[in-house]
């Protein structure tokens, strides 16, 4: 297995009065395909800039490939952050973008990027400050995909990309991973369009860690009750519920916590049971309405 | 954890290091850098040369109308520096180099701009003064130190101050980044003030900004002017590349 894994280390950054994140501890796998969720605000950007050592953390320590990343030539050559549509020379064509690239970075693939920007129909003689907002990110998508660093961090590379361009490029990201895998780590809203690539996920909210762990652990943090109306309400009786849909007579509803007797009740009342989608368990971890704030996963739900 | 065995990126500074990220770097700034001067020295020879024909048509020239250029081509070089350390910066970091990289090869694309800013000014004059001499008319070039003097006083004169004005923008521009716009203001004298302290060394009369009276009328015998301003741009290169290496890529969203 390729890639860089990076352990965090009571992670605290500050600007001024405002505390972004507030003692924070994970790691994220090398060579696995990373979720990091989180709502506005929540420290993601900063926790991605800290790990690319765009800045210093205010104290505790973030290791890349065991090692501090400020300054670090083989870490920083080894990571490459997209933000949004990336920092790229915005006032020369697309094609000087990729040479000024392809000299400094040494895993970097040109003929993956023409690749990648024929596919996402971007003129490479244009200049990405003449591109549109959909464009742009896409362009940075190409960055961060043709780099191929070892240490790959997309902040919300999709923003403005319409629906086929995103699905693009998560189909791009995906075959180049499996062809070159490394350690990428994918922040982003549309959590029920990357969820396919994740295997590990972390939720921040408000500058804490609400759950690091694998994918599949976390959707085993509840589940899916689907079948006739009464009996699905009769299932989740006293059960925390964080969505529920009806359709004529049938309802699904998702409940947070699991109970051993839960596949027999299920099939004694001919329920059916699924796992609970990671987007039900973000809005459930981070939804701050009223009481309905829930508290961080336990050691025991989230590793 | 896995270390990426397949990755070659370099491990410590060294040769490699300089090849694969100070080099490219300074050939890169270099490169914007030139092509702005392409832009500058040809509008100056657009609009001395006419200027010259009015003069000549009009009366006749007297002094050196390229002399005019002189603080253009010193504050246009520095306005370009400035642009490095906010502009280039961020892209620099993305590309996965370090600041220090970042430091030495502006340093590098400074000093280089400063030679051929120096030199185009230095040949540019001579080739004025060849003009004025051909025609009959009388050539002086207004700073007391030059005045009347070769290659041998001005070229060195142009080329410390153009050096200084260079790493003056490199430094403006990391205070700004650094400190905001407060200390970045505040620090000007700091971080600009050392083109007028080199100009008073070379005692330059020209626009505005005079310094000829600062050492006494006169300006100091060319050795000691350019070993002074060779001083002051070591210091300003040391104190750019301690700023550089501190230096936050700005959080556009969190």
């Amino acid at each position: 297995m390729t890639g860089f894994g990076v352990q965090v280390r009571d992670l605290t950054v500050r600007y001024g009065p405002t505390t972004a994140l507030d003692q924070v501890s994970f790691e994220i796998r090398p060579g696995v395909i990373t979720g990091l969720l989180g709502r506005n605000g929540s420290g993601k950007t900063t926790f991605l800039s800290v790990a690319a050592a765009f800045r210093r953390g205010t104290s505790g320590a973030v290791l890349v490939d065991g090692e501090d990343p400020w300054e670090n030539a083989r870490v920083m050559g080894g990571t490459c952050l997209v933000r949004e549509s990336g920092d790229v020379v915005a006032d020369e064509p697309i094609t000087e973008n990729l040479r000024f690239l392809a000299e400094r970075r040494p895993t970097f693939d040109r003929a993956t990027a023409e690749s990648l920007l024929d596919r996402l129909e971007i003129d490479p003689s244009k200049r990405p400050d003449k591109l549109s907002r959909g464009q742009r990110s896409a362009f940075g998508v190409v960055v961060g995909v043709a780099t191929r660093a070892p240490l790959t961090l997309l902040d919300e590379v999709h923003l403005g990309m319409d629906a086929p361009a995103r699905y693009a490029f998560y189909d791009a990201l995906l075959a180049d991973w499996m062809a070159h895998p490394r350690t990428i780590v994918v922040s982003s809203h549309l959590i029920d369009e990357v969820e396919r690539l994740l295997e590990d996920v972390v939720i921040l909210d408000h500058g804490r860690v609400l759950a690091a762990d694998d994918a599949a652990t976390l959707r085993e943090q509840g589940l899916t009750v689907t079948g006739p109306a009464d009996e699905v309400d009769a299932f989740v009786t006293s059960r925390r519920v964080v969505a529920r849909q009806t359709l004529g007579r049938t309802a699904q509803a998702t409940v947070i916590g699991t109970a051993p007797d839960d596949e027999a009740r299920a099939r004694a009342a001919g329920l059916e049971l699924g796992a609970v989608g990671l987007q039900d368990l973000f809005v459930h971890l981070t939804d701050h309405a009223g009481d309905r704030a829930a508290a961080p996963l336990t050691p025991q739900e989230s590793r | 954890m896995t270390a990426a065995a397949s990755f070659a990126a370099p491990t410590t500074a060294g040769p490699g290091y300089l090849v694969g990220q100070v080099w490219p770097t300074a050939r890169w700034l270099l490169g914007r850098s030139l092509f702005l001067a392409l832009w500058f020295w040809g509008l100056v020879v657009v609009a001395v040369t006419a200027a010259t024909v009015v003069v000549a048509v009009v009366g006749e020239p007297a002094i050196s109308i390229l002399a005019f250029a002189r603080h253009g081509a010193i504050w246009f070089p520095f306005a370009v520096f400035i642009t490095v350390s906010g502009a280039y910066l961020p892209v620099h970091v993305a590309a996965g180099l370090t600041r220090r990289s970042m430091a030495l090869g502006a340093i590098l694309a400074a000093a280089a701009t400063a030679v051929v800013y120096g030199v185009v000014f230095s040949v540019l004059l001579v080739v004025e003064r060849a003009v004025y001499s051909a025609a009959g008319w009388q050539w002086q070039f207004f700073d007391d130190l030059s005045a009347g003097a070769g290659p041998g006083t001005f070229v060195p004169a142009s080329l410390v101050t153009s050096l200084v004005a260079n790493l003056s923008g490199l430094l403006v521009g990391m205070a700004f980044q650094r400190g905001g716009g407060w200390w970045g203001t505040v620090t000007l004298p700091v971080t600009a003030g050392p083109i007028l302290l080199v100009s008073a060394l070379f005692a330059a009369d020209t626009g505005p900004i005079a310094t000829d009276t600062w050492f006494g009328g006169r300006g100091l015998s060319v050795p000691v002017a350019v070993t002074g301003g060779l001083l002051v741009a070591a210091a300003m290169a040391f104190a750019f590349d301690r700023l550089a290496r501190g230096a936050t890529v700005p959080v556009r969203a969190t």
